[in-house]
């Protein structure tokens, strides 16, 4: 396991339910968790905050996103479409966590890519085991660093 | 006034023959209402030259002679007056006419007694007779519309849909058909209609016979169950929603609240001050009971609506299976007797029906591990009897029915952990099945032995069709179902609940708050 990312990388959790996302946070806590996480309580207020944090530069921005699919105004699948949709936020690594058990919904996530689907009721409320995962993976895995930007380095230039 | 009579004639009057014949002489015989009739007759001849007159002449011995009279004027003048013609005896003929008049009217006292409309009409779709009833229909006495062509009765358009089914009769045909009629009260009245050839004894036809029966009670009656079939359709159609909403609407928060309990006992595992801890186990075990409860209504509302597959299966072998997959407690004997014949049928709903009773007879077992719970199968024809005998501690019989109610236990809740809904579930399947389930005292000495009967032709239901109001009688359909549209676009049932749900401490304010949305959770 490298260490090379000891910087926490910032986490969106994209879930309607209060409940979920409480179970969510108690999680993390459990397991002595400290990645920063921002709420969206739907994919509307998501899509809000990602725009924003692209159009200030993307520093900032959220490098894990964990949707549900079911959530009023805009679901996960259609959050994760304009997302893949867009050059400034397309490359996001995506692990959809839903009650979702239909195949048709399984398909199209990861038709736009998804790193991971888990479902909730695999373990009951507790979500420990998806956290447990996510953050082996950020662990694991390297990120780029989000100040690396050659396309705008290549505008300058 | 000078009348020269033959004898013959003479002999109607009954006179002599060589008897004077002046007008007052014979004016004797006739009887007083016929006199004028005969005197004006006589005044036309004197002007006209011709007599012509039908009247009685008394007879001696009771009764009258009808005769008829035909002459002219031989000669006149200011003092005699001269007619020559002839007498005819028609008293024959007048009875034969007063008999058939009397026939024909006894014809028609006798059409009139038939419960229906009846007419007979000819080749040319003239009207020969029409019985009373019609007098209601066409405003007219019966013997004014015969002559008349049916098209001037019926208009235009009737009869053109009629004239095929009159052709086929004269042809020879027996024909039946339906209509119906407004009558003059603005009501509408239905028939069942006959028509049928009228032949003559060579067997040409010579006209049709038609014979309508009012259906109008009949068809009302019809409409009627129409209409409450419907209605209990969509009652049922309610009834499914009401479960729809229990499934969704109801298990979400339920899981919420269990899964925010397990967060209480985690947070709380070290605090022992009062009765916290206590509590807590309290709490998780009646959510864990609505949530069972819940399953349970919904298995109910589910037990004989699911058509599920048909199956051929040995009822040997499958009672034993069942057995098994139950595991019954160490000690508990469940034996199956061998002998029962195999079946195609719905297996599933079979299933939960033994399943549902094993189980019973285990939980209310007092020593499980002594128990012994017997199966035996009888062949019964059309259907099997299957029975389910333990040794425990009986059912006394005054709690025949109850048993088989929604939420009805024969304990208190909190030892047998039971929601009270097996038997229920087990008598909506066996209904639907048309079979019959009873209870009665183990013959042996202790326990209870249920009994049930099922069809060995698996019975169908589609899912809109009445189940004989059981969810009424159940109490279920008391629930009255108003679909809202939210913004979510899903149907949203908002539920009365019923009585059903006051038991055991549910207090019906608090779960109309559950019925009506999930957003008092969701709420931050």
């Amino acid at each position: 396991m490298s260490d090379s990312n000891v910087v926490p990388v910032k986490i969106l959790l994209v879930e309607d339910d209060s409940i979920d996302v409480k179970a969510f946070q108690r999680a993390m806590t459990k397991l002595k968790i400290s990645n920063p996480v921002t709420i969206a309580r739907d994919g509307v207020e998501a899509w809000e905050y990602l725009s924003e944090c692209a159009d200030a530069g993307g520093e900032d921005a959220p490098s894990l996103v964990i949707l549900d699919i079911n959530m009023p105004r805009m679901n996960g699948l259609e959050l994760l479409t304009k997302i893949r949709a867009d050059k400034r936020l397309h490359h996001l690594i995506v692990f959809v966590l839903t009650t979702s058990n239909d195949e048709k919904d399984k398909f199209e996530a990861f038709n736009l890519h998804v790193a991971g689907y888990m479902l909730k009721s695999d373990m009951g409320n507790s979500f420990i085991r998806a956290v447990e995962l996510i953050d082996s993976y950020w662990r694991v895995v390297e990120f780029p660093d989000p100040s690396f930007r050659p396309e705008r380095d290549a505008a300058m230039a | 006034m000078q009348l020269v009579l033959d004898p013959i004639c003479k002999s109607f009057f009954e006179l002599d023959w060589d008897q004077e014949t002046p007008q007052d002489v014979l004016e004797q015989k006739i009887p007083a209402e016929d006199i004028q009739k005969y005197r004006n007759a006589i005044e036309v001849c004197k002007a006209t030259g011709k007599f012509a007159c039908e009247f009685r002449v008394k007879r001696s011995a009771g009764g009258y002679r009808h005769l008829s009279g035909r002459g002219h004027t031989i000669k006149q003048d200011a003092r005699q007056f001269f007619i020559k013609g002839v007498f005819i005896d028609v008293t024959a003929t007048k009875e034969l006419e007063g008999r058939l008049k009397a026939t024909q009217s006894r014809m028609q006292q006798l059409v009139d007694g038939i419960p229906g409309l009846f007419s007979y009409l000819d080749r040319d779709y003239r009207v020969w007779f029409m019985s009373s009833e019609y007098r209601n229909i066409f405003d007219r006495q019966a013997e004014e519309l015969v002559g008349v062509h049916i098209r001037d009765l019926i208009g235009e358009e009737m009869f053109k849909e009629r004239k095929p089914r009159y052709d086929q009769a004269l042809a020879g045909e027996e024909v039946h058909s339906e209509s119906n009629r407004s009558m003059p009260d603005g009501s509408m009245a239905y028939f069942s209609v006959t028509h049928k050839p009228f032949r003559d004894d060579s067997g040409e036809i010579l006209g049709v016979l038609t014979l309508g029966i009012d259906i109008t009670d009949r068809r009302i009656m019809e409409q009627h169950v129409e209409a409450k079939s419907e209605e209990l359709a969509r009652s049922n159609k309610d009834l499914e929603q009401f479960a729809y909403v229990a499934s969704h609407d109801l298990k979400a928060p339920l899981r919420a609240i269990e899964v925010i309990i397990e967060w209480l006992r985690e947070d709380l595992e070290d605090y022992q001050e009062g009765d916290v801890q206590e509590n807590l186990d309290l709490l998780g075990q009646r959510t864990r009971r609505l949530s069972r409860l819940l399953e349970d209504l919904l298995a109910y509302s589910r037990a004989g609506r699911k058509i599920g597959d048909v199956k051929h299966i040995h009822l040997d072998e499958f009672v034993k299976d069942i057995a098994t997959l139950i595991a019954p407690p160490e000690g508990m004997q469940i034996i199956t007797r061998e002998g029962a014949p195999c079946l195609t049928t719905h297996h599933a709903a079979l299933e939960t029906v033994l399943r549902n009773l094993i189980s019973n007879a285990i939980k209310h077992h007092p020593e499980p591990e002594s128990g012994h719970i017997e199966i035996s199968c009888e062949d019964q024809g059309d259907s099997v009897m299957i029975s389910i005998a333990d040794d425990g501690d009986g059912i006394p019989s005054k709690y025949a029915d109850k048993v088989f109610k929604m939420f009805q236990t024969l304990k208190p809740r909190d030892e047998t952990e039971g929601s009270g809904m097996g038997l229920a579930i087990v008598q909506r399947i066996i209904d639907w099945q048309k079979g019959r389930i009873w209870f009665e005292d183990n013959p042996a000495g202790k326990g209870v032995v249920f009994k049930f009967t099922w069809n060995k032709t698996p019975q169908d239901m589609p899912t809109d069709e009445v189940a004989e109001g059981r969810g009424k009688a159940a109490g279920i359909s008391e629930a009255t179902l108003q679909v809202e549209q939210s913004e979510k676009q899903d149907p949203r049932p908002q539920a009365t609940v019923p009585d059903i749900f006051s038991e055991d401490g549910f207090d019906q304010n608090d779960l109309q708050c559950i019925g009506h949305d999930t957003v008092v959770l969701e709420e931050d």
